[in-house]
């Protein structure tokens, strides 16, 4: 018997919940696909596509086939784990666009650190709904490696994540760029090597979920810049991994998004 | 600007979501556990009944096995006797009391899972026929000798899910793993009964199956050591009081009046926190973990106290001056009698020969280094490793490494792999 919504749960509904909220969101994410697919299409017929430079707006990008972002995003991890130091881990961010075909494109992106890195890619389609309004959706697979040979760590850690998720943009009559996105974390596998013993977690699992809020805007000449808002509520955050929390929580990790749309 | 202005009120609203998480214990009242017709176990049925058992009802919640051990604590001339059963899976614990009802042998019990929140509930019997006539013998115990059975539930609920235990063996003989607990017993985001660094963690201890706790150890304006980790007065530590900053900005009689730990406690001193070990617990280490960076005499004053109080009580604690940095190391070797004065280094092995120290105590994220640990433990020294938490990582520390004792949030998961050792 499931036990009622409540976060104080019996841990065998953890391990059954798990499966069943990530059949559930699977299938709200292929719904919600299935049904915007002809909305778009009816509205997008008669909507003019329009010129925009926005690295997260949903945009079906025919006039762009590449874009370019250099910036920063900053993870902040949670008190339960650093405790009185809250760590603010700043990651080099490398963002490419590029457009494929009929509102097709590819989204890649690097989050550089140095001992741990973060490599993306995946494709997204969008659609306009209408004149303000667009949408897209798409899956990314991510890579991450790091590496900690530093005092009182002989750690490495190597992991593979997948990121489904819905966009939401609103096109403002000033040409700022809002971008609302949802997207569930789910940690394929990870591997941890602690001097010479290594553990392999096959996990497979929705880990959590983030949302992010991004607004984008001219900023120079026919240049844009993003600031995005990022709150991920999840049980594993890679950018953390060599903190080795133990908590099968979901905890609220901030991230900021600054970036400087080339 | 204009970005950030519509960014601020989206982050307002959704950092105001952010769940706090609780575990508090359920009401464990149980009106025939506490009528007038019962009694208190025996020592020695208590002995008898420790062991290692198989679950045949309940291995959702605890695994295959589990281990039950009982511990007491003194205040006093009185002594309580607690139950605890460690468990293997979901970082799980049962802690209460026992008290016979008629032949009967009555366990009142809660559980706690600690990697989330896991709480609830846990009553369980060994009939006569079950077991007391077993642990009432002079018979070794054989295979499913005694069996506990009852139910546990979740959250305040009754218990209405089945739970059963069969002895299968004795705990694991010479078993001198020391599982020391983390700040007395966990971290506060471990969701504990007790607050972290508290005498009341201390006394909690025991029955988490630690034989030693890690405290930490800062310096009140005017000298007095109080046991308590953060550099500064902050609300993950205590409860809201209008102070804040350093914790060495405010005397102790500031702290002793106005501040409260998060469950309630106060601030314990240095002193009480040994007093509490030496004096009501049967803890052996004490590994005292020095925040401060000025002179240590003060502390080996009282460290001297206590040793020399827990041997006259007939009672080998050792009490460790734990030396986490080069700062606290130059200063203990600065003490004029610091190769008597027992201490535990952090540092490099020549450190720890330098400083004369018992243990060497590595972190645990440089791996087994067994190499290194023979080698401290050709000096006739002690290696203990810091902050082990990771499940997987436990089992392989216990089964590969050869550290004679692990730290860790969580001594409940430790103490099982140590008595559950083939």
């Amino acid at each position: 018997m499931d036990h009622p919504l409540t976060h104080r749960v019996h841990p065998a509904w953890y391990a059954q919940s798990f499966e069943k909220r990530r059949s559930a969101l699977r299938s709200l994410m292929v719904l919600a696909s299935v049904a915007f697919v002809p909305m778009a299409r009816l509205v997008a017929q008669d909507t003019a596509v329009v010129h925009n430079l926005g690295m997260f707006f949903p945009d079906r990008r025919e006039h762009d086939p590449w874009n370019l972002s250099l910036g920063f995003v900053t993870y902040t991890t949670h008190e339960d784990i650093t405790e009185e130091v809250r760590v603010r881990i700043p990651a080099l961010d490398v963002h490419v666009l590029r457009h494929l075909h009929k509102g097709f494109y590819l989204d890649g992106r690097l989050l550089a650190q140095g001992v741990q890195n973060h490599v993306s890619a995946g494709f997204r389609w969008a659609t306009h709904l209408n004149d303000q309004f667009t949408f897209s959706v798409g899956d990314d697979v991510a890579y991450w490696r790091g590496n900690l040979p530093i005092q009182g760590f002989d750690c490495k850690a190597r992991g593979w994540m997948n990121y489904p998720g819905l966009s939401f943009g609103y096109r403002s009559k000033r040409d700022l760029l809002f971008t609302l996105q949802a997207r569930m974390l789910i940690t394929t596998n990870y591997e941890v090597l602690v001097g010479d013993r290594k553990r392999t977690y096959n996990t497979d699992r929705v880990s959590g979920s983030a949302y992010s809020f991004y607004v984008e805007q001219p900023f120079f000449k026919r240049s844009y810049i993003t600031l995005g808002f990022t709150l991920a509520y999840t049980n594993f955050l890679w950018a953390t991994w060599s903190l080795f929390e133990t908590f099968d929580r979901n905890l609220l990790y901030p991230q900021i998004t600054t970036a400087l749309i080339l | 600007m204009r970005s950030a202005l519509h960014i601020a009120p989206f982050l307002l609203l959704l950092t105001a979501c952010q769940k706090e998480y609780e575990a508090p214990l359920p009401n464990t009242s149980w009106d025939l556990f506490s009528s007038t017709g019962t009694t208190p176990v025996d020592t020695r049925a208590q002995g008898r009944m420790e062991g290692v058992y198989a679950v045949a009802q309940g291995a959702d919640l605890v695994g295959d096995e589990v281990v039950v051990k009982w511990s007491s604590t003194q205040v006093g001339m009185d002594t309580t006797y607690h139950v605890s059963i460690f468990c293997g899976t979901n970082i799980a614990y049962l802690s209460g009391e026992g008290r016979y009802l008629d032949s009967t042998l009555l366990l009142n019990m809660y559980w706690r899972t600690l990697a989330n929140t896991g709480t609830g509930l846990c009553r369980l019997t060994i009939t006569y026929g079950g077991g007391v006539r077993a642990l009432w013998s002079n018979e070794p115990l054989g295979a499913d000798s005694v069996r506990i059975t009852g139910a546990y539930g979740i959250d305040a609920d009754l218990p209405d899910r089945p739970f059963t235990l069969h002895y299968r063996r004795p705990l694991a003989q010479a078993n001198d793993l020391v599982v020391l607990a983390h700040r007395c017993g966990g971290r506060n985001s471990d969701l504990l009964p007790a607050s972290e660094n508290s005498l009341e963690m201390i006394r909690l201890a025991p029955r988490l199956g630690a034989t030693g706790v890690e405290m930490d150890v800062r310096l009140t304006s005017d000298g007095v050591p109080v046991i308590y980790h953060d550099e500064t007065l902050n609300d993950r530590t205590i409860r809201p009081c209008g102070l804040f900053g350093p914790i060495g900005n405010y005397s102790y009689a500031q702290l002793n009046g106005l501040v409260r730990l998060i469950n309630g406690e106060r601030i314990p001193t240095l002193r009480e926190a040994l007093a509490a070990v030496v004096n009501e617990t049967p803890l052996a280490y004490v590994w005292m973990d020095i925040k401060l960076t000025g002179s240590l005499e003060v502390i080996r004053n009282i460290q001297r106290e206590y040793i020399t109080q827990a041997q006259s009580s007939g009672r080998d604690v050792h009490i460790l001056i734990g030396l986490p940095a080069q700062e606290q190391l130059s200063n203990f070797l600065a003490l004029p009698d610091h190769a008597n004065a027992p201490s535990l280094c952090e540092l490099e092995i020549s450190d720890v020969q330098a400083a004369n120290s018992e243990v060497w105590a590595p972190r645990w994220t440089l791996g087994l280094q067994n190499a290194e640990v023979a080698q401290v433990h050709g000096q006739g020294r002690k290696a203990f490793v810091w902050t082990l938490d990771q499940p997987d990582y436990v089992q392989e520390f216990m089964q590969a490494g050869n550290f004679d004792g692990i730290l860790s949030n969580y001594p409940t998961l430790i103490a099982y792999h140590a008595y559950a050792r083939p």
